[in-house]
């Protein structure tokens, strides 16, 4: 495993298992490189991440999708505390959520989100939906196809 | 005087107690200070002396070539003759009168003429004897007199008030005009007229009693009465009398005036029932009332008042308002006041609390108003004092439901929200392993069970529509958040955009019109007309292809919006009912929707302090959205 480049890894945080097994699938579907990791909500999530730089080498965080609605720390203390993170500069940070009000958007767009996308209805909509984020925040395209 | 003017000498000669005789008269004559005459009875002058020359301004010689009447004044010639014919016909021994001569420059001699005759043994008159007396000076003083007389009557004439003199009796001898018109007698004789009389029955024994009074003491009467008319009108008069005395100290009459009072006591009437019913709506108000000295101290207070405040009359005198006010209140009660006092503003109304004598706080609406001298100087304040504690107390008890109220609506609100995005989550969850199930596992499905999965994503489906307006509606009614100007026309522009497809399915034909710049939440106002919008798509009459027409007009402060379809309308009895939660007036498989689309408009409607009314009208809907009108802006 070592030798091999780091595979491309998709941090998705989301309490809902159902959901986030959903997410995985229409990733799958929609022939995504990379694999999704989930976490589901503030504690693991940083445990993730620390272990995640420690092990750099053979992961590469390429994107989070993050859900607002957590137990506990919500989504939007979360993505404040990723902000503030250095480590996570150049890290992209996507919101995933039911909500549409543009006061949560503006929100996350204060504490420093790339980009918000509310969750679509059917399972259609999401397959089609994390192709074209993957398409927007993915850095490499064409490592898709040489992956498949 | 020689013998040649004494025409008597030849009867005397040879005598001498005659002569004698004759000399003391001839003296008597010449010397007398009263013009002495001896006329013949051919009426010529037999004898005249110096007096009556003097009088006459005439010398003797003249005069002995006239007789009296020659000299006399034409008007009193006749009389002249007439008097002397009796004087000679031996009618009249002697008579008296007071005529006029002419002197010699035709002037008015005035003359009081005493005249006689002188007969012979037989009775045959031989001369008249006349005694002039020069009336002049008397006559002047006379005229002036009279002079005098008519010039006061004159003015007495003309007095505003009346005048009178009456006999010891009270029997009126005199009354000016205004003394009659007074008493209403006009023209009336006086004689006999007692001005006694003309007192009205309530006031004379009064009066009769003051007159006793006055003429006791033989001091001046002065009264007020009222005087009743001849035609029986009644009017108020001031009077005087005094006695004229004569030498003797005794009543020689009365003299006195009379004035019309009766404006000025129908005046005072007016004035006194004014502060008496002052006083008696003063004390008998249901709201408390003082009269406040600019110092603070009570002056005057009702019963109310004190009743309000707990303490007794005298109790509340000893004190001033600052004493009784609630220190909280005072600062905002005296700058009001200095603020009268210095003229800034005429009256104020206060909410303040008083101190009851118990201590409790009483809650009063404090009205107040000045009263000054005719300097500007302050008087007293006039102080209305309204009990509202129960007022108060019910206003706290509104203000703690309203915001009990509040409080439960935002509950409800964050309930919706979080109940909406809660439910939204397994919904998706259930939508995603159906079309997995149904996709993905479609060979071992029967038939029936694909029917089953159908049913199922479409039971999902609404419960979705109805998920994400519950959450439109939730964040309808919170607040709008920032307000700016909308154009509504990008507004409604943008709303048939976004129908895209549906508008061109249904062949719907739209028009708008030219609509106004309003103040709000942009994409609230988007939301409610696309709610609209929809609506009159939606509930068009099926075989039609929907036809709706967007229109502005002005209102009062207002712009009116109105959105007409043509469609299947609203029955007259649910217009009220259409803006509630859930309503829905058709089935979902005649028109689709969840019931929540008008009741979402109203949340933004009233959010935006407007209203919205379903029309009175025959065809179709119209919906009619009144906002606020921003006039100084609209143009900008």
């Amino acid at each position: 495993m070592t030798t091999q480049p780091a595979r491309n890894t998709v941090l998705v945080v989301e309490d809902d298992v159902l959901h986030a097994d959903l997410l995985r699938t229409a990733w799958n579907e929609a022939g995504l490189p990379g694999s999704i990791v989930v976490t589901s909500g503030a504690d693991d999530t940083y445990e993730f991440i620390d272990s995640h730089l420690a092990h750099a080498a053979t992961m590469a965080l390429r994107l989070v999708l993050l859900d607002l609605n957590l137990p506990g720390r919500d989504g939007r203390e979360v993505l404040r505390d990723l902000r503030s993170d250095p480590r996570l500069d150049a890290i992209p940070i996507v919101i995933m959520s039911t909500s549409n009000s543009p006061t949560d958007m503006d929100l996350c767009a204060n504490f420093g989100a790339d980009g918000y996308v509310v969750k679509p209805h059917s399972y259609r909509a999401l397959v089609a939906e994390v192709a074209a984020i993957a398409h927007v925040w993915l850095p490499d395209p064409t490592a898709v196809r040489a992956s498949r | 005087m020689g013998d040649p003017t004494w025409p008597f000498g030849a009867t005397a000669q040879g005598c001498d107690a005659l002569h004698e005789a004759r000399e003391i008269f001839r003296l008597s004559f010449e010397m007398s200070l009263v013009g002495m005459a001896i006329v013949g009875t051919d009426g010529q002058y037999k004898a005249v002396n110096q007096t009556l020359c003097d009088i006459l301004g005439r010398n003797e010689k003249d005069l002995l070539a006239l007789g009296p009447t020659d000299i006399t004044h034409p008007d009193d010639v006749d009389r002249d003759r007439a008097l002397i014919g009796g004087l000679l016909r031996g009618e009249l021994p002697t008579y008296r009168i007071d005529k006029r001569y002419l002197d010699r420059d035709g002037n008015t001699i005035w003359v009081a003429l005493h005249a006689s005759t002188v007969s012979d043994v037989n009775g045959t008159p031989l001369y008249m004897v006349g005694q002039i007396e020069d009336l002049r000076a008397t006559k002047t003083a006379l005229n002036a007199a009279e002079r005098t007389e008519t010039e006061l009557k004159t003015l007495a004439a003309s007095l505003p008030i009346g005048i009178y003199r009456s006999d010891p009796n009270g029997r009126c001898v005199y009354a000016n005009t205004r003394w009659r018109e007074i008493y209403g007698i006009g023209e009336v004789a006086l004689g006999g007229w007692e001005w006694i009389n003309a007192i009205h029955d309530d006031d004379v024994d009064r009066v009769l009693a003051e007159i006793s009074a006055a003429s006791k003491s033989s001091g001046p009467f002065a009264s007020s009465f009222r005087v009743r008319w001849p035609n029986g009108d009644v009017r108020w008069v001031q009077a005087t009398a005094n006695a004229v005395l004569d030498d003797e100290g005794g009543a020689r009459g009365f003299v006195g005036s009379v004035e019309d009072i009766t404006d000025r006591m129908h005046g005072d009437q007016l004035l006194a029932e004014a502060t008496l019913r002052f006083r008696r709506a003063f004390d008998n108000a249901p709201i408390g009332m003082a009269l406040v000295a600019p110092d603070g101290g009570w002056l005057t207070v009702n019963a109310a008042l004190t009743q309000l405040l707990g303490y007794a009359e005298h109790d509340l005198l000893a004190r001033t308002f600052q004493d009784i006010t609630h220190p909280d209140d005072l600062d905002d009660d005296l700058a009001l006041l200095h603020q009268m006092l210095d003229g800034t503003i005429e009256t104020y109304s206060l909410e303040k609390r008083y101190l009851h004598r118990t201590g409790r706080t009483v809650w009063v609406n404090l009205s107040v108003s000045l009263v000054q001298d005719a300097s500007g100087a302050p008087l007293y304040f006039v102080s209305q004092i309204e009990d509202i504690t129960d007022r108060k107390h019910a206003e706290d008890r509104l203000t703690t439901y309203a915001q009990r109220l509040a409080s439960t609506n935002n509950e409800l609100v964050e309930f919706t929200s979080v109940a909406a995005h809660d439910l939204a989550e397994p919904l998706r969850v259930i939508e995603g392993y159906l079309h997995l199930l149904s996709t993905r596992c479609s060979d071992e499905l029967t038939e029936e069970a694909r029917t089953f999965i159908a049913h199922a994503v479409g039971g999902a489906e609404r419960l979705q529509h109805l998920i994400d307006d519950l959450l439109t509606y939730s964040r309808a009614t919170q607040s709008s958040g920032a307000s700016s100007l909308v154009d509504l026309n990008s507004i409604l522009e943008h709303n048939v955009a976004a129908l895209g497809i549906r508008a061109i399915e249904t062949n719907a034909k739209i028009t708008i019109g030219d609509l106004p710049v309003v103040a709000g939440n942009e994409r609230q106002l988007g939301q409610l007309f696309q709610n609209l919008l929809s609506n009159a798509l939606t509930f068009s009459k099926p075989e039609e292809a929907p036809c709706v027409d967007i229109s502005a007009a002005r209102g009062e402060g207002t712009w009116v919006i109105s959105v007409a379809d043509r469609g299947i309308g609203i029955p007259a009895e649910h217009r009220d009912r259409v803006f509630g939660m859930f309503k829905r007036l058709h089935g979902r498989d005649d028109y689709p929707g969840t019931g929540i689309g008008l009741a979402i408009c109203r949340k933004v409607v009233e959010a935006h302090n407007g209203t919205i009314e379903v029309a009175d009208v025959q065809t179709g809907t119209t919906l009619r959205v009144s906002l606020p009108d921003r006039p100084a802006r609209h143009t900008e």
